[in-house]
């Protein structure tokens, strides 16, 4: 392929000559967050997938999530910048072509093995040895689908989102029709944001993309989910918490009325956007209480609001949940239901 | 009132073509010819030596003669100060360029017509909010009454749906708009691949209403970039057997990229063609064949499929739900588009009868449509006939209303034509820049956030920043990151006079409206205090009204040919 230097020369499948922009702007870590390496990466380390990778779905999937993070900023005011971003989109667009197209991949692993030194074969078959442990996903808390359970196949990526159509339906306002995805990548998998907007929060940590591993606790504005090895025996019914469901029963209006809950789930209640159950009256403070299990009883505290959190009427900072009871924080009234 | 019928238009304002159309007394849109008696008008711009300006295809014409007086493809630069590069010393505004553009296609449309009642004029979809500002602006500067514009995508699958109607037998002689879509129910996407510009849209057709579902694209992807794969191609191939490359001057490459688009264009017919061009006294002929050209044009396709799956994603679509492709725009003609929608999505894709006209067609059929909603209602339809004209102004009745409509079209068409509805989405995100709670970095907050149908309107709560806040100042977005720096900012919003002791924290409810017409509201409260401010962001102008006038002022008085 020929093609100017200034332009195009990023996109061709065989080229290992090193760009020489006027300006030192490196748009693959910029924008892509590629770890410092060669430059211009090969077209694994580009699309952040391993090497070799032999599943046009995940090459597909890898392709549009990374021309997803890069295209934002293509209206860049600098012109300089807005073709160094260009060069990389067209750098995608060829990795694209060049790894779904069987014949142009096989030369390519090729000429990319004899680079990097390794036998491309042999590299696979050890890759294909190690079985990654079978891994589920379960809804623990959130307005619906609590107490669902999802298995994760191996290649098979899952969507997260309002949409009817995704793995994992989760209705709510606050949610996005596609919200999060998990795909695997090597050997783990990985939960992203569908877009860099949206908020996602991986064991208390905010991030948008993250490595996953057994017992990882997400939240996914107004629900949480659990990531977990497949129980190779059937738990025992209720060997842990009942399930409880609170629901807002007066006051202003809520994104969602309902929250479920079922260990070892626990619930942020309060104004903050980042609140996994959000009450957004302006009596209620930012934090404002939490109920969670504290391994024989679900448990209400009070995180030192301005206006205080009742039961039944009374004042409290810490308390006990019973089937039926009454909590009011600012102007809403919720009451509690647990199901044995 | 007269007699004499006057006709909105619609306008496709092309990044290499532009073309207009109206709508007939029979409430078919039609094309209008240019002087040269084409139906589209290359859109290029000639400024002579003694200052006259030449639009069209002269102007193509005199580009290998006068590159530096000769502007094209500056629809890439709309939302932009300037056009990339001085034409004939000065600089000028992608708007003035393009409002000759318009006042070209008004006077052959004015020729055909007589009078021109306002006009639609068509941006892509894709097009953020100052580039859609901006074109408006240069409706304006070209002294049009800009009715509304409207999405090429949407116009095009208003224009499609009407000419299957004809095709499927529609009776010709009681022509009606609306019948169009009484079929069943269908979701069609549009793919429009243009000159200068690349949209895909996916559009739910029910009846009478033309509902957008996702819209994405890319706003530098077009046709002149498959033109250019073919000179890098041709420039190689000189410099490899002469040492010289014509890129190093620009005297000859307009010659050579004017070849090497006809060798694009006769490539789509055959298997091969030959590129001749001289350069400096050494003649030289490169042979190139479909599969070389679909070989270095690979990437860009992909583009446009990458493009086209990450909407089918957003919208959560599976091909399964996709009843038909229409192809649009000139460089969807390149065989390989057609292939490779097939490929992906196991649908044979059609082409619209006219790719280079459809979408001015549409925009005509919307103009037509925007006139009769812009007409006033008939106050009572009592049968008694009112005597008195002399005192205006008068509420109109209901004889007035059905002259002022049917100045524009037929009776019949009127009816008709009232009962299309466009629902639209929004192509990016809006949102405000707010300071994450982890450390002092800012992000941006999407509040109404892509492909949202319109009108919309949504709320988000905030936490002022620090204790004894005074005032909030918003800095309102447009972009779908987190990062502000993958976001352009529209506008601000400023609440201020807060009362003093404010806490940190204090919440303010920050609410954004988005109506059809593409006018953002956005209001903030601080709730304690009850202290609000709102702006209006109108997609009226980039400009003061001032210099807008001043321009308008100065193409008025320019002669185009």
């Amino acid at each position: 392929m020929s093609n100017r230097p200034d332009n195009e020369d990023s996109g061709s499948a065989d080229s290992v000559k090193k760009l020489e922009p006027e300006k030192k702007i490196d748009a693959y870590s910029e924008y892509l967050q590629l770890a410092d390496g060669n430059r211009p990466p090969h077209l694994y380390q580009l699309l952040d997938i391993e090497l070799f990778c032999p599943h046009p779905e995940r090459i597909n999937q890898a392709v549009r999530r990374q021309f997803r993070k890069i295209k934002p900023y293509e209206e860049n005011p600098d012109r300089q910048v807005r073709e160094r971003i260009q060069d990389v989109m067209t750098h995608i667009a060829t990795a694209k072509t060049v790894l779904n197209n069987p014949i142009q991949k096989a030369e390519y692993d090729e000429r990319l093995a004899k680079a990097l030194k390794i036998d491309r074969d042999e590299y696979l078959l050890t890759r294909t040895a190690a079985r990654p442990p079978e891994f589920c996903i379960t809804v623990i808390a959130g307005p619906a689908q609590v107490g669902s359970r999802f298995e994760l196949l191996p290649d098979k990526s899952i969507t997260l989102g309002t949409n009817a159509q995704a793995t994992i339906c989760l209705p709510s306002l606050r949610l996005a029709p596609l919200q999060a995805t998990v795909d695997q990548r090597d050997d783990n998998w990985v939960i992203r944001n569908a877009n860099e907007s949206l908020v996602m929060i991986v064991n208390d940590a905010r991030c948008q993309e993250q490595v996953l591993e057994s017992g990882d606790v997400i939240d996914l504005v107004g629900y949480r989910i659990l990531f977990s090895e497949i129980p190779k025996a059937p738990r025992k019914a209720n060997a842990n918490a009942p399930p409880l469901s609170l629901v807002v029963h007066s006051g202003p209006s809520v994104p969602d009325p309902l929250m479920n809950l079922m260990s070892p789930a626990s619930v942020l209640i309060g104004r903050c956007d980042t609140a996994l159950w959000q009450l957004a009256g302006k009596d209620v403070s930012l934090h404002h209480a939490r109920v969670e299990w504290d391994g024989a009883f679900w448990q209400l505290r009070d995180l030192h609001s301005d206006t205080g959190t009742f039961l039944n009427g009374e004042k409290v900072t810490q308390s006990i949940l019973g089937h039926r009871d009454v909590i009011n924080l600012g102007p809403y009234e919720i009451q509690v239901r647990l199901r044995k | 009132m007269s007699q004499e019928r006057v006709k909105p238009v619609g306008i496709d304002l092309g990044t290499t073509f532009s073309a207009i159309a109206y709508v007939d007394d029979g409430g078919s849109p039609r094309a209008i010819p240019n002087a040269e008696g084409a139906y589209v008008t290359p859109s290029a711009v000639y400024i002579k030596p003694d200052r006259s300006i030449v639009i069209g295809q002269k102007a193509l014409d005199a580009l290998s003669e006068r590159p530096d007086r000769v502007a094209v493809n500056f629809k890439r630069d709309m939302g932009e100060k300037f056009y990339s590069e001085p034409i004939g010393g000065r600089e000028f505004s992608p708007e003035a360029l393009s409002a000759l553009v318009l006042k070209k296609l008004a006077q052959d449309g004015r020729n055909e017509l007589g009078e021109i009642g306002g006009a639609v004029i068509t941006v892509p979809a894709y097009f953020g909010d100052a580039r859609r500002k901006a074109t408006q602006d240069a409706g304006r500067i070209a002294g049009l009454d800009v009715l509304d514009i409207i999405n090429e995508p949407t116009a095009a699958a208003l224009a499609n749906a009407f000419q299957q109607f004809i095709n499927q037998g529609g009776d010709q002689s009681n022509l009606s708009i609306a019948r169009i879509a009484a079929r069943a129910p269908s979701t069609t996407m549009v793919y429009d691949l243009g000159g200068g510009t690349f949209d895909v849209t996916v559009i739910r057709i029910d009846h009478n209403e033309f509902e957008v579902i996702a819209t994405g694209g890319e706003v530098r992807l077009g046709g002149i970039d498959f033109d250019q794969r073919i000179v890098n191609y041709f420039c190689d191939e000189f410099r490899r057997r002469h040492g010289i490359d014509p890129r190093d001057t620009t005297e000859t490459m307009e010659r050579i990229r004017s070849t090497c688009e006809l060798a694009k264009i006769a490539l789509s017919d055959s298997e091969q063609t030959v590129l001749v061009c001289e350069h400096l006294g050494r003649k030289m002929q490169v042979p190139i064949s479909r599969p070389r050209f679909e070989q270095l044009t690979a990437d860009l396709i992909a583009r446009t499929q990458i493009s086209t799956e990450m909407l089918l994603e957003d919208a959560m679509l599976g091909w399964d739900r996709i009843d038909n492709i229409l192809l649009v725009g000139g460089s969807s003609r390149i065989p390989r588009v057609a292939r490779m929608l097939e490929e992906i999505s196991g649908k044979k894709p059609e082409m619209a009868i006219a790719p280079d006209q459809i979408v001015s067609h549409g925009a005509a059929l919307h103009a037509a449509i925007s006139v009769l909603d812009r007409a006033p209602q008939p106050v009572t339809a009592v049968g008694e006939r009112r005597m008195d004209s002399e005192s205006a102004p008068q509420p109109v009745n209901a004889d007035d209303e059905q002259r002022m409509m049917q100045a524009i079209m037929a009776t019949d068409a009127v009816d008709a034509a009232k009962r299309i509805k466009l629902a639209d989405v929004n192509s990016h995100g809006l949102g405000v820049i707010v300071r994450a709670k982890e450390g002092q970095v800012t992000a941006n907050s999407v509040i109404i956030p892509k492909n949202t149908p319109l009108p919309t309107s949504r709320v988000k709560l905030f936490g002022t920043e620090a204790k004894n806040q005074r005032q909030v100042r918003l800095r309102i977005t447009e972009g779908d990151t987190r990062d502000p720096r993958g976001c352009t900012q529209i506008g601000e919003c400023l609440i201020r006079q807060l009362p003093k002791g404010l806490p940190k924290g204090a919440p303010v409810e920050v609410s954004f409206r988005y109506d059809a017409s593409g006018r953002i509201q956005v209001k903030a409260i601080e709730l304690t205090s009850r202290i609000s401010a709102d702006v209006h962001l109108e997609r009226t102008s980039g400009f003061e009204q001032e210099d807008l006038n001043k321009m308008k002022d100065a193409v008025s008085e320019i002669n185009v040919e």
